[in-house]
């Protein structure tokens, strides 16, 4: 079994995630990486649209952060995935969690309460 | 256990009951053995079934003819006679082979185009398409649901274009929200149907066919010398048969109702060629009433009257049911496939099939298109002219759409055996190399010739 | 220390003698544990058309790639900084 070569950013990032029942989780917006002792690990994955705008740039953070608040979330920030709940890879990021234990999705369940579930036939 | 990434693990079984395979695979938990080759979607081939052909075909011909396609086949034929008639060949062609390539791209990644594209570009790079698809469609959504209103008007003048506006919109809205969406595509695409009238209006008018013809296969510079006001009108109807939407509605439709590879490409196919046919009717009728008079088309009545002249009342009732069911029919699609986009992009669930308090975001979006859009049109623009600069927008935007759909389509990664032959390639390049030179033109076009205005 | 991936991504990679030797634009790694060690950065424009796939179009030009060992590195404030010399950097290789 040699080792497994894995490029991050063509095969990580920018990946859908999936939870363990196969829902959808957002995207890996970014990595989270520790430095030590001159070794390097990918320690976790960072998801939600405040990680993707704060990817893109601090003006683009600022704005999403804004507009998540008009939407009802009350404390907009990236969530962290560690790398223990992911359970592979393929064409997307697999977790061994269900998505109401990673807390991402945080919008989608604000919209989904404040505005959809109100309307008649949702 | 290694895991290469490129195309050397993975290739798909022959064995065409599978044609989709996922061609990369790393299991990172903890030592747990992961097969290397998962299939996503196994997926039985089906015998021929007719309704998802026919189905298929309908949506093709709703794609090809909408509002924006009226209005710039009519203005052509109108103020350039046959010379703009050779623009249908290339658009037939891109529309086919970009459709069938999104199409596939679903089917053998078992993902929709936005999702790879993202995750192929990165967040920065596949930033630029999602913008410029997301402007196009949701002011192609104001194109369409103008549409549906005038076309309201060519029968009942009585009522205002600001009352029908906001009334389409809702409509439209109350009928995405409850009823099944297929359904509603459906009617709206044979209904559409009734746009065959203006074929039948060609062949009462008795065109030269013959010059018909040859004015398809060259552009006819003894006719018209090529001034900004011809090339703009060219790049118009660029965009017009080739509207960005209907890529990614196409891919992700194809993955809301599992349609095979085969009926994927013979319904693109079939139903482009007969919504070419509808097009070379708008332009020929166009050219036979409107050119000799040097009546330019600035209201859809004018686009109709061809059509009315040859067919009388009956043409002028099954114009309008056309026009309203085919902008009805796009503005579903396009606000649909707005949604999607945006969804793919960042990765939330989406689609008509679950539960909508599953996917709020999806329902959210689409919301939001709405409301723009209405905004947009009751602000006192022109349709018919917003209708022209938006075509020629949407074709500005496509170099950006099909750029990174034929990088993923030749990634043996997410294609394996499905990825684009060669063939596919030369005809893909040679319409994308056609749209980047259209693309460049445009901007200057739009500022010379004042948006079309004649 | 703890970084975000595009805290250091297209970061400058710069060698012993103060040389730039291109951006830094994708990490390669390999599980190890609970996460995955990071073993080699790429480095360079043309690993950007690598990224898009180019290399299945036009495998000969992009097939050479400059992969660089991450034990070479000694710090990633400011810029990647290299332990080295660019003449001592592993050449180009075939992929």
């Amino acid at each position: 079994m040699s080792a497994q070569r894995i490029e991050l950013g063509r095969h990580v990032l920018d990946k859908e995630i999936h939870d363990v029942h196969g829902r959808p989780c957002g995207k890996v917006d970014d990595l989270l990486i520790e430095l030590d002792a001159g070794d390097a690990h990918v320690v976790g994955l960072v998801t939600g649209p405040t990680a993707f705008a704060r990817a893109i740039g601090p003006r683009c953070a600022a704005v999403v952060a804004v507009v998540e608040r008009l939407l009802g979330v009350k404390d907009p920030r990236p969530v962290d995935l560690t790398w223990s709940t992911v359970e592979y890879i393929d064409v997307g990021v697999h977790l061994n969690v269900a998505e109401e234990e990673t807390g991402a999705n945080e919008l989608a369940r604000v919209v989904s309460r404040r505005f959809i579930s109100r309307l008649p036939g949702a | 256990m290694s895991v290469r990434c490129g195309n050397l693990q993975g290739a798909p079984p022959r064995d065409r009951t599978q044609n989709s395979t996922v061609h990369l695979h790393i299991p990172v938990a903890n030592g747990k053995s992961v097969p290397v080759t998962a299939s996503v979607k196994a997926e039985r081939r089906r015998p021929w079934r007719i309704s998802a052909l026919a189905l298929g075909v309908l949506a093709s011909v709703g794609g090809f003819v909408d509002m924006g396609g009226i209005i710039t086949s009519s203005q052509a034929g109108a103020s350039f006679h046959y010379a703009l008639l050779w623009t249908v060949v290339p658009g037939i062609v891109g529309f086919a082979v970009y459709a069938e390539m999104s199409g596939r791209i679903a089917l053998s990644s078992g993902r929709a185009t936005f999702d790879v594209v993202r995750e192929r570009l990165g967040k920065h790079l596949s930033l630029i398409p999602l913008v410029a698809l997301t402007f196009v469609n949701v002011l192609t959504l104001v194109v369409e649901i103008s549409g549906m209103a005038l076309a309201v008007r060519l029968g009942l003048r009585f009522l205002p274009q600001p009352v029908l506006v906001p009334l389409m919109a809702l409509v439209l809205l109350v009928l995405l929200w409850r009823v099944n969406f297929e359904l509603l595509d459906n009617s709206a695409a044979l209904l559409g149907l009734a746009m065959v009238a203006t074929v039948v209006a060609a062949v009462v008018l008795r065109p030269p066919w013959h010059d018909v013809a040859a004015a398809m296969v060259r552009p006819s510079p003894d006719e018209m010398t090529p001034t900004a006001d011809y090339l703009f009108a060219g790049i118009s109807l660029l965009g017009a048969y080739m509207t960005p939407y209907q890529f990614e509605f196409y891919s992700s439709g194809m993955r809301e109702q599992e349609e095979d590879v085969r009926t994927n490409w013979v319904s693109a196919i079939i139903g482009t060629v007969f919504g070419g046919l509808i097009t070379i009717a708008l332009i020929v009728v166009a050219a036979q009433v409107l050119y000799p008079q040097h009546q330019q088309v600035q209201t859809l009545e004018d686009a109709a009257s061809p059509t009315v002249s040859a067919l009388g009342s009956t043409g002028l009732a099954l114009f309008m049911l056309g026009a309203f069911a085919v902008s009805a029919g796009a503005a579903v699609e396009v606000s649909l496939s707005g949604a999607y986009t945006v969804c793919q992009y960042f990765g939330w669930g989406w689609g008509k099939k679950p539960r909508s308090r599953e996917v709020p975001l999806f329902h959210l979006t689409y919301f939001v298109m709405f409301v723009v859009a209405v905004l947009v049109a009751l602000s006192g623009i022109d349709p018919i002219r917003l209708t022209t600069v938006t075509m020629a927008l949407a074709a500005l935007s496509l170099p950006f759409i099909f750029g990174p759909m034929l990088i993923v389509a030749n990634d043996p990664d997410y294609m394996g055996e499905q990825r684009n032959k060669l063939a596919a390639n030369v005809v893909a390049m040679i319409i994308l190399a056609l749209l980047v030179v259209v693309t460049v033109a445009t901007i200057p076009l739009l500022v010379i010739t004042g948006g079309g205005s004649s | 220390m703890r970084f975000r991936w595009h805290d250091l991504i297209w970061k400058t990679v710069v060698d012993a003698d103060g040389r730039k030797l291109g951006p830094l634009v994708d990490l390669v790694a390999t599980p190890e544990g609970e996460g995955l060690r990071v073993t080699a950065l790429l480095v360079g424009r043309r690993e950007l058309l690598h990224r898009i796939g180019w290399h299945h179009i036009d495998p000969e030009r992009l097939g050479r790639r400059r992969e660089i060992p991450w034990q070479l590195v000694t710090d990633v404030r400011g810029a990647v900084h290299l332990s080295v010399r660019g003449d001592r950097v592993p050449p180009l290789r075939s992929s």
